[in-house]
């Protein structure tokens, strides 16, 4: 465990973790208000203001190329409004729209940076993939910065997230400035991409946004369990993410967190409260009680002719009647006390069973 | 204009058109952004074949992109199928893991061999004239112009045989499933078409120019024309004059083509959107005369 005393290593922990964590509370929000394909959209529009801000000052200062970045991120997403409210285009087709064009920009920016004699592009492209052992202390500072700021702007307008996100008219109604809150919540979003652009690229950054929202999703109705444990599952990746990305120096940090990030959706996903594990559970629940039913019903149909309610009927007489006769469900109706196997295949109504019967037939369920 | 240059304008103009009869559809029934997601995942069957064939010029590097592309979609749909994701965090899931696991393969067991993500992201189109296609010892014509020339046939013929069902499918889906029309297997139809839109241009083109040329010229169309049957050649116009300009630029300020071709179609949509708020009856729509009888 010699990384645990290299300080890179912490130095990229902190990185990483940091955009895990802003990016684990805005994405929450981002799906629940369906954009979650916003963050890879505006990451892919802050390549021009990457690209270009350098063409302009030609210095790779860190300090300025997170600021051309977050111009063009802005302009990006103000366009997306813009052409959301003045047309009638599906708003995958606006993101697309930016998407592209936004990155053209950028690549003719970026090959004109490359004919030019000082050429150091070599940076810029680790944009688009991410280096996280590139990060310097001070790169480091300005993440924290970014990172206390969107803390605490969610902390502060907790309540209005909250509202904008689930009812954005009643919160209207009541005199939040719907927009403007709206406008802060994707300005948070532009300040998080920025922080993961070096960290993980700019390809993967939807996926930061994106999986521990949806991991964390699956396992509470509730918005702020679903904040913590998106936090929660997202630290769990960057952390594993880095060691194992340090561990091993030939694999690169961003896709080995979102590998990690992924594999806990699809957990969650499977295994989470609202999973598909339950649901194949509450759906077998459904169908017995369904079939049970039925049977009983069956047994009164039955007893319509005959004076005795009590009378035993052969199993292929109630196969008849019913067109789904199951040893299993006559075998769990006995064992509820419903009904008894007098002998082999023969049935019989128990009083418990009779009276139970009635109180179905007098519900009007449907039967299959 | 020397040959070389009317060589790529060739083959830029057969993507263009090969790339926006598809678009129209997706643009439409909202999943432009599953174009984007092929083509970043592209790269994984790349590595994969790459790693079986050991051989980066094999042709079944094509057969390892198509099978990533419906890779991609068939996750992505089964994911929707689950009721617990919606269509837009399907896709943000979906295409980061296989690039993930595409990136890493590739600094695994490939770092030394130049697999060039960034030709993958922009395209060489500058090179594209120079991979000819040799026949009998007969040079006819750069392998790309042939294969978007194949694909542009393709997409044309599929276009016009299933015209009614694709638009059924986009715009009522319940009446279509009402008529057994099967929309779920036109729908993928659409995607198959995308893909191989991408994967026949991603070698020239780059991933970003295909997805501008797959929804920006559509888009455009769609603010001019109010039926598909103007808007589907309008897109093909645009998408072709929005290529020329692009290019021309490219080639004056010596920049990335592809990136260039992206920014123009940008650009025009823009214009074409200002301008339609100036003049809202911009349009190039004809009038059918029941419709100025009717109103």
């Amino acid at each position: 465990m010699e990384i645990l005393y290299d300080f890179t290593f912490y130095k990229i922990l902190l990185g990483t973790t940091l955009i895990g964590i802003t990016s684990g509370i805005l994405g929450c929000f981002a799906l629940l208000k369906k954009q979650s394909l916003l963050g890879d959209t505006i990451a892919h529009a802050t390549f021009p203001g990457l690209t270009g801000m350098f063409l302009l000052v030609l210095q790779k200062s860190y300090a300025f190329l997170l600021i051309g970045a977050t111009i063009s991120g802005l302009i990006g997403n103000l366009l997306i409004y813009l052409i959301s409210k003045h047309t009638t285009l599906k708003q995958d087709t606006v993101l697309g729209i930016i998407l592209s064009s936004f990155f053209g920009l950028g690549t003719v920016f970026l090959t004109i940076i490359q004919k030019l004699p000082t050429a150091h592009q070599a940076g810029l492209n680790k944009f688009i993939f991410g280096h996280a052992s590139t990060l310097l202390i001070h790169d480091i500072i300005v993440l924290s910065l970014i990172g206390i700021i969107v803390c605490s702007t969610t902390f502060a307008l907790w309540k209005e997230f909250k509202i904008i996100t689930f009812d954005t008219q009643y919160a209207q109604t009541i005199g939040i400035p719907a927009q403007k809150i709206e406008a802060i919540l994707t300005i948070l979003m532009v300040l998080t991409i920025i922080v993961g652009l070096q960290t993980v690229g700019l390809i993967l950054i939807s996926s930061f946004l994106i999986s521990p929202a949806v991991s964390a999703r699956q396992w509470t109705k509730n918005l702020s369990s679903m904040v913590f444990l998106s936090i929660f599952f997202s630290l769990i990746a960057t952390t594993l993410g880095t060691i194992i990305s340090c561990s091993y120096p030939s694999i690169p940090t961003g896709p080995v967190i979102v590998i990690i990030s992924t594999t806990i959706t699809i957990t969650s996903l499977v295994f989470g409260t609202r999973g598909i594990i339950t649901q194949i559970i509450i759906q077998n629940k459904k169908n017995k009680d369904i079939k049970t039913t039925c049977m009983l019903k069956n047994f009164m149909l039955f007893n319509e002719s005959k004076i005795d309610p009590f009378h035993p009927h052969d199993l292929t007489a109630l196969k008849v009647i019913g067109k789904k006769s199951n040893r299993k469900i006559l075998y769990l109706l006995e064992q509820q006390g419903f009904i008894t196997n007098i002998q082999n295949n023969t049935w019989q109504l128990t009083s418990k069973g009779l009276y139970k019967a009635q109180k179905l037939l007098a519900r009007k369920q449907k039967c299959l | 204009m020397p040959i070389i240059q009317i060589q790529i304008l060739a083959i830029i103009f057969l993507t263009s058109i090969a790339c926006a009869l598809p678009g129209n559809f997706l643009i439409l029934s909202g999943t432009a952004l599953i174009v984007d997601a092929i083509s970043h995942a592209i790269l994984l069957g790349i590595v994969v074949m790459f790693l079986i064939t050991k051989n980066i010029h094999s042709p079944f590097l094509y057969i390892g992109a198509i099978l990533s592309g419906l890779v991609t979609v068939t996750i992505t749909e089964l994911l929707i199928s689950t009721k617990l994701i919606k269509k837009d965090a399907a896709i943000g899931l979906t295409f980061p893991f296989l690039f993930s696991i595409a990136v890493i393969l590739i600094n695994i067991f490939a770092s030394n061999i130049h697999l060039d993500t960034d030709a993958i992201l922009l395209g060489e189109l500058a090179f594209a004239p120079f991979d000819r296609l040799i026949i009998y010892n007969t040079d006819i014509g750069p392998i790309s112009l042939w294969i978007m020339g194949v694909i542009v046939i393709i997409q044309t013929i599929f276009v016009s045989l299933f015209y009614k069902e694709l638009t059924l499918s986009i715009f009522d889906p319940h009446q279509a499933k009402i008529l057994k029309y099967k929309p779920q297997l036109f729908h993928y139809m659409l995607m198959a078409l995308a893909s191989i839109s991408i994967i026949g241009a991603f070698n020239t083109a780059g991933t970003i120019l295909v997805v501008a040329l797959i929804v920006i010229p559509p888009a455009t169309a769609y603010l001019l024309s109010n039926h598909l049957t103007t808007m589907i050649p309008l897109s093909c116009i645009i998408s072709l004059i929005a290529s020329t300009i692009g290019y021309l630029c490219a080639h004056n300020y010596n920049s990335s083509i592809a990136g260039a071709i992206a920014t123009t179609n940008g650009t025009i949509f823009g214009i074409i959107l200002l301008a339609k708020k100036i003049y809202p009856m911009i349009n190039f729509q004809r009038c059918k005369k029941s419709d100025i009888d009717n109103s």
